[in-house]
């Protein structure tokens, strides 16, 4: 029956597109949800990524974000018992020094989950848990992960901070950023069947 | 209703594969195996889109490294004409240029990632494999296309007069290596990769049924 009705909805939205003639609205109405799904997801990272590569990040607010990490990884590592400066995207102390570097920064993951949360059909509520949650996660574990960082560089071997650092950085954070989305994913769908549930039951 | 508890083990499966094609894909022989995959390929490949130079790529065998060696291919038809002018056999000798590529992180990692991304998906086994087996040859297309770019910008530095460009232009090969040379991009368009082929009606009927 929900076929049907969908069916139907989209041969009316067809019929009113030949009417008007071509109306990007109507011709992204009629594409199936997986792929608006997928377009919007490319869209959105394409974006992040034309902002992300732009002079005006590169020069003017990027360096302060990278400095701003190294400041607080520093300061955590302080905290636990080290000296250790931060100057610019440096962090250095104890004959170990490391660079927070594009790439290190934690925000390419992060537009990961934006934009899988943005894209997925759902409520702006829904969107908005989402986001969060998930932003809060991933911006505390890339802000813990700097101090095990300088741990492993400085009191550990090359070889664990280069896995740390590269499989670290990517592997695992986009693994638990992929994990993150899909157990929203499953939260939305899960409250989506109980309020459809609940409305049965009223009707 | 749908349990998160699956996608946990799902998630599992996800890092059993990856660490366990990490270590495959580091043993000498598997490492040496792949380089000489990627080197032959790359090389018909790049061949095709860089015919300025003379293109040849060997898999290093002791750490599996891509060692690119070239020349200027008109360089080198103008002296062969040069000596052909004499009507005497002659020898003529060009400049070579070596570039060494790493493919540990950028293809190697890159790879045991996009195969446990999609044999960590909640799908029937043939239909894991299958979309591995096609997320594989789009990686390629798009790993082809990477260093394409990434050997023509070595090239440009030589400054040889090929592929010379103004790095302050909007689309300078500077710009383009940084972007598509950078590991994010890399994972990112194997998310997309992924995506595109998982993402199906079928497919996501199939993915909720497994994790129920």
């Amino acid at each position: 029956m929900a076929k049907r009705t969908k069916t139907k909805k989209v041969q009316a939205n067809k019929t009113k597109a030949k009417k008007q003639g071509f109306s990007l609205k109507n011709w992204w109405g009629n594409q199936s949800t997986a792929l608006r799904f997928i377009g919007l997801f490319a869209l959105l990272l394409g974006l992040f990524y034309t902002f992300y590569y732009s002079k005006l990040n590169i020069e003017n607010i990027h360096p302060h974000v990278l400095n701003a990490q190294a400041k607080l990884g520093s300061f955590l590592v302080n905290l636990l018992g080290q000296s250790t400066y931060a100057d610019a995207q440096y962090i250095g102390g104890d004959g170990f020094n490391m660079s927070v570097s594009g790439g290190c920064d934690g925000l390419e993951v992060t537009a990961l989950l934006v934009a899988g949360v943005l894209a997925f059909p759902s409520s702006w509520k829904e969107k908005w848990n989402g986001l969060l949650y998930g932003v809060g996660i991933l911006t505390i574990l890339n802000i813990l992960r700097l101090p095990m960082l300088y741990f492993a560089g400085a009191k550990g071997s090359r070889a664990l901070f280069d896995f740390l650092h590269i499989q670290g950085g990517f592997v695992i954070f986009i693994s638990i950023t992929m994990l993150l989305w899909g157990y929203w994913v499953i939260q939305v769908l899960n409250q989506r069947k109980l309020a459809n549930e609940k409305l049965k039951i009223k009707n | 209703m749908l349990n998160p508890k699956i996608l946990l083990k799902h998630f599992g499966i996800f890092w059993a594969i990856f660490i366990a094609l990490q270590l495959l894909f580091s043993t000498a022989g598997v490492k040496g195996g792949l380089a000489r995959i990627n080197a032959a390929m790359l090389s018909n490949v790049m061949q095709r889109f860089l015919p300025e130079i003379n293109l040849k790529a060997q898999a290093q065998q002791e750490d599996g490294q891509i060692l690119f060696q070239f020349y200027n291919q008109e360089q080198a038809d103008q002296l062969v004409k040069k000596v052909k002018k004499t009507g005497k056999a002659g020898k003529i000798s060009v400049q070579n240029y070596d570039y060494l590529v790493d493919p540990s992180n950028h293809i190697n990692m890159a790879l045991a990632f996009l195969i446990a991304v999609f044999l960590a998906t909640p799908l029937a086994w043939k239909k894991r494999f299958i979309l591995a087996g096609t997320g594989i040859f789009l990686f390629y297309i798009y790993s082809f296309f990477r260093m394409t770019f990434r050997l023509k910008y070595e090239v440009s530095q030589l400054n040889i007069g090929l592929y010379e460009s103004d790095p302050n232009s909007f689309l300078s090969l500077h710009k383009i290596n940084n972007f598509l040379g950078s590991l994010g991009l890399i994972f990112m368009v194997i998310i997309l990769i992924w995506a595109l082929l998982v993402f199906s009606k079928k497919n996501m009927a199939q993915m909720k049924l497994k994790l129920s």
